[in-house]
């Protein structure tokens, strides 16, 4: 019987206890291995004979029976948590990146910041999305996933999956490595953060996962595959994952080259540009490049640095062209596409828009949290003078948490002119300063974007539009009240009817809620109707009417929005006392001229995506002219380097049609000047423009311009536009002598009534409004006495008249005198008096500005009342009163 | 060379021990030592019982082998280690594979080494 020293048990039992995890990793049950070699030692010293067994003797005898060697001294006590010792030797290192290091640079940082960006979109609200799909929500997920099955397989010395885990890490490693790509401007950032805060480790997550996805590879490689220097499945896995990557990426990639493409030199490019992103590319993103990128994200642009050669950041001005090209709509009917964000601080991130049109001349895009609360429209007419004065009142509410604009492009009716403009501040209502454009313009920029104050103004942008922007509409709820007074004439469709067409929204950067409507009322002593469904009419017994109704503004803006007021055939002239004008009278006569069938007509169709639905229509126009009318089709279209306009003879329509294909957003500029050509070169011409929306100028507009003042000859100008919106075209044409068509139905009567016209010549009913050196003068023919209204109408084309003659001072002065919004002139509404005199204008008189109902209708109503209220006073005292 | 040839027949070795440790008990039962004696004598393998015991474990648990413990008149119960019919199979496909391997490496010899 052998004695054991201590230190020998000690010695035995300290080498069985090294030995243990590498049994385990060997595959072997430590155990039941400890428990053999224990006994085959116990043989051992039993046939040596050893009396006394020490801590030599262990050692010399575990060497004698070829025990495996305990791992190296240096090594620290094995742990649950000590690597195995490698099949072929191999030990891993126990640096920085051992076991524990691995599972939390390689599993757990990347999860933790998949889970923080995808519910706080931290990364996406400043800099880039870079999870804009859920496609891509699994990609990264799979980063974490993979390390951590490989992780557990390494740990667990399992084998079994080697293939699939090699195609995992192959895939792991490629998804990692195109993040680390991407977050390469953040890398710096985010080490110099965790230095000096503690914080950054985010941004470093990609490289982190890509480091332990490979340090764990290498681990498995060495310890539990299947020993072999090849581990089959990486090298797919990884095309995989990159593969798996291009697709996500595609219509980002698409966007991109097709955004390259697009604002190259040349247009052949530019056209191959568009169809790409016409088909392959991602309309969110594009819509995103319209909006603008903070300075955040365009130092992020790492796509467009280097993963794209040569393709740099378009400007949202070229953007928005691009989006208008592509899809042949206006940007800003979308909102700012909407970000990942999740709670508190970072869910206000959503609701915020880069407004880069702040007190610019452009609507701009739409702003987020910005809406229109209230609107109501009162309206008055004088059937017998033929006027009508529309007041729009607004409302806007800014739920945001900064100060926003209202911008928007109103359309007004024909030959309509602002002549009214109040802003309520603190609950009173202030009015508008009437002057120059530039002074108005300069006031504004004054005290909106340099100080921050109340104004609002309101300028003319193109013919029969204006533009209103005001600021600031508070945040956080906040509202912002104005007014705008329209002075219209009726558009006489004979001697008995009158059309009034309503002011409505064409473009604008704010939202219009689901379920909006627009308050509509309207009185006239005469009758009045509307062919539309939403307003009704009641009449009094004197004959007097009134229209009422609620409009959402699809209805409002619809070429049906009109009233019609009936009037009387006789009532041919009218007068008025010029009050406003150094006390001139101006008389009014309704005419009605013969217009006969023009010549030769010039058709300018638009090639734009809006136009496919009327294709049919607009060809049904173009045939059956009389041979005796010279006809020519000029189609704005897209081509690949040839002529963007096509022209079509009249032998050529039928053959040439069916072949245009409309598409996206077209310049109409090229296909007018042309058809403006072709309308002079001839006596009696005409020029038919129909399209759709025109949001962006593509080109100058000039050399059209120039056309127009300049030819001698001046074609009948007719337009018709299939949807409501902005005409940047028409904008640029204001002032000029233009006689834009009035929609009144759908495009087919429209067009059909509009063919009729120029193939059989009509009667033109209008009115001419002069000066009349005399009252009686005024008055003769039995004159009805009007209001101003017919004073500011006057004034509106006396003004048009003196700009076409240069003589810009007079008819500035003109409009500023009758409070008129015109192409020389604007209206603003500033604070306070101080304001007003830093800018060097002056209010006009709250008693001088038009209202509903007119001065002239208060004061009889309020002789009415006196007089009823005497009468009242004299039958209660009694006949002895009046003693 | 040599010193190549030398690991080399070390690595073999090595590699071979699990087929010849199945080979060794596909006749017949055995314990430690006398496994340690036949692969000594039958594939000239000088493989120590400490050495040993763990691939013998780790066999036990791939279910490759069975053990079964003895009383013995010399000493303590002895371990006897004997093939499961998994262990049977997996040596009969051992044994096809390097049959097969062999015989690809003896044809290559033979058609390097003609005239």
């Amino acid at each position: 019987m052998s004695t054991w020293t201590d230190s020998a048990r000690h010695a035995l039992e300290q080498y069985f206890q090294a030995i243990r995890p590498g049994l385990s990793a060997h595959g072997a049950d430590p155990e039941e291995v400890i428990e053999d070699l224990r006994q085959l030692l116990e043989r051992e010293v039993a046939a040596t004979g050893l009396g006394m067994v020490t801590e030599e003797d262990v050692h010399r005898l575990l060497a004698r029976i070829g025990a495996p060697p305990p791992p190296v001294p240096s090594d620290p006590p094995p742990s649950s948590e000590a690597p195995p010792v490698m099949r072929n030797g191999h030990t891993p290192k126990r640096g920085w990146m051992g076991p524990a290091s691995l599972l939390v640079l390689g599993v757990l940082v990347p999860a933790l910041t998949l889970l923080t960006e995808g519910l706080s979109g931290i990364c996406a609200a400043a800099f880039f999305d870079p999870l804009p799909t859920w496609w891509h929500v699994l990609l990264v997920a799979l980063v974490p996933a993979g390390n951590l099955l490989l992780w557990l397989a390494w740990r667990r010395q399992h084998a079994a999956w080697a293939g699939f885990l090699g195609w995992l890490n192959g895939a792991a490693v490629a998804v990692a490595a195109y993040y680390t790509v991407l977050y390469i401007p953040l890398l710096l950032p985010g080490v110099l953060g965790i230095l000096w805060f503690g914080i950054g480790l985010l941004p470093l997550a990609p490289v982190l996962a890509l480091v332990s996805a490979l340090c764990l590879r290498r681990c498995y490689r060495l310890s539990v595959s299947v020993g072999s220097a090849r581990w089959g499945g990486f090298w797919p896995g990884l095309v995989l994952g990159l593969l798996a990557l291009l697709a996500a990426e595609s219509g980002h990639i698409a966007t991109r080259v097709g955004l390259k493409m697009a604002t190259s030199g040349t247009t052949m490019e530019q056209t191959r540009g568009l169809r790409l992103l016409r088909t392959q590319g991602d309309r969110e993103h594009l819509l995103r490049a319209c909006y603008g990128w903070t300075p955040g994200a365009a130092q992020m642009d790492v796509w467009g640095r280097w993963l794209i050669p040569g393709s740099t950041r378009v400007s949202p001005e070229k953007a928005r062209e691009i989006y208008f090209r592509v899809t042949g709509r206006p940007f800003n009917l979308e909102p700012a596409p909407r970000l990942r964000t999740g709670r508190g601080a970072w869910a206000e991130v959503n609701e915020w828009t880069w407004d880069s049109d702040h007190g610019g001349d452009k609507v701009g895009g739409r702003i987020k949290g910005l809406h229109l609360h209230s609107s109501r429209l009162d309206l008055v007419t004088d059937p017998g003078a033929a006027w009508s004065y529309t007041e729009w009142i607004m409302e806007f509410r800014n739920d945001s948490p900064s100060q926003r604009e209202a911008r928007a492009q109103m359309l007004l009716p024909p030959g309509g002119v602002v002549s009214r403009l109040t802003l309520w501040v603190d609950g009173e209502e202030r009015e508008a300063a009437f002057s120059g454009r530039a002074q108005v313009k300069e006031a504004y920029r004054q005290v909106a974007v340099r100080q921050r104050r109340d104004p609002v103004l309101v300028t003319t942008s193109g013919p029969d539009r204006v533009m209103m922007q005001c600021f600031p509409v508070p945040p956080n709820g906040g509202l912002m009240k104005i007014r705008l007074g329209i002075t219209a004439p009726l558009t006489l469709d004979q001697a008995t009817v009158g059309i009034v067409r309503l002011p409505c929204l064409t473009e604008r950067n704010f939202s219009i809620r689901q379920g909006f409507t627009h308050a509509v009322w309207a009185q006239s002593p005469g009758l009045l109707t509307s062919s539309n469904t939403a307003v009704t009419v009641e009449v009094s017994s004197s004959g007097a009417s009134t229209l009422r109704g609620s409009l959402n503004d699809t209805q409002l803006s619809s070429p049906g929005a009109l009233i019609l007021v009936q009037r009387a055939a006789s009532a041919v002239n009218a007068w008025t006392h010029n009050t406003l004008g150094g006390g001139l009278f101006i008389r009014q006569t309704v005419t009605a001229e013969p217009s006969p069938p023009p010549s030769r007509v010039a058709f300018v169709v638009d090639g734009s995506a809006a136009m496919k639905p009327h294709w049919a229509t607009v060809f049904q126009a173009l045939n059956g002219w009389p041979a005796s009318t010279e006809i020519v089709v000029f189609v704005a279209r897209e081509t690949e380097g040839g002529d963007p306009v096509l022209r079509l003879d009249r032998t050529a329509i039928g053959s040439g049609w069916g072949r245009i294909e409309p598409v996206g957003g077209q310049d109409n500029v090229p296909a007018l000047r042309r058809a403006w050509e072709f309308a002079t070169a001839g006596p009696d011409g005409a020029v038919v423009w129909i399209h759709g929306l025109q949001p962006m100028l593509m080109e100058s507009v000039e050399p059209l311009v120039q056309l127009i003042e300049r030819s001698s000859r001046a074609p009948v100008f007719h337009e018709l536009q299939v949807e409501a919106g902005p005409d940047r075209v028409l904008d640029h044409l204001d002032g000029l002598r233009l006689a834009p068509s009035i929609r009144r139905g759908m495009l087919e009567e429209d067009l059909s009534a509009l063919t009729a016209i120029l193939r059989n010549g009509a009667t033109r009913w209008g009115c001419r409004r002069e000066v009349a050196p005399t009252e009686s003068e005024a008055k003769r023919g039995n004159a009805a006495a009007a209001s101003l209204h017919l004073a500011r109408l006057w004034a509106a084309e006396e003004v048009q008249r003196l700009r076409t003659q240069r003589k810009i001072p007079e008819a500035a002065a003109l409009a500023a005198a009758h409070q008129l919004v015109t192409p020389v002139s604007g209206a603003v509404v500033l604070e306070n008096q101080a304001q007003y005199r830093q800018t060097g204008l002056q209010p006009v008189d709250p008693q001088s500005v038009p209202t509903i109902p007119e001065p002239a209708t208060i004061w009889l109503a309020l002789t009415g009342a006196l007089a009823l209220a005497w009468t009242l006073r004299r039958r209660r005292a009694g006949p002895g009163s009046r003693n | 060379m040599s010193e190549y040839f030398d690991n080399w027949t070390v690595q073999v070795r090595k590699g071979l021990l699990d087929f010849c440790v199945l080979n060794a008990l596909a006749d017949e039962e055995c314990y430690g030592y006398d496994l340690v004696n036949a692969l000594a004598e039958r594939f000239g393998l000088g493989v120590a019982e400490g050495t040993l015991y763990p691939l013998l474990s780790r066999l036990r648990l791939q279910g490759l082998v069975s053990t079964r413990l003895e009383e013995s008149s010399e000493g303590p119960a002895r371990k006897y280690y004997a093939l499961t019919p998994t262990g049977r199979e997996t040596l009969r496909l051992m044994r096809h594979y390097m049959a097969a391997l062999q015989k690809g490496t003896l044809e290559r010899t033979r058609k390097t080494n003609r005239p």
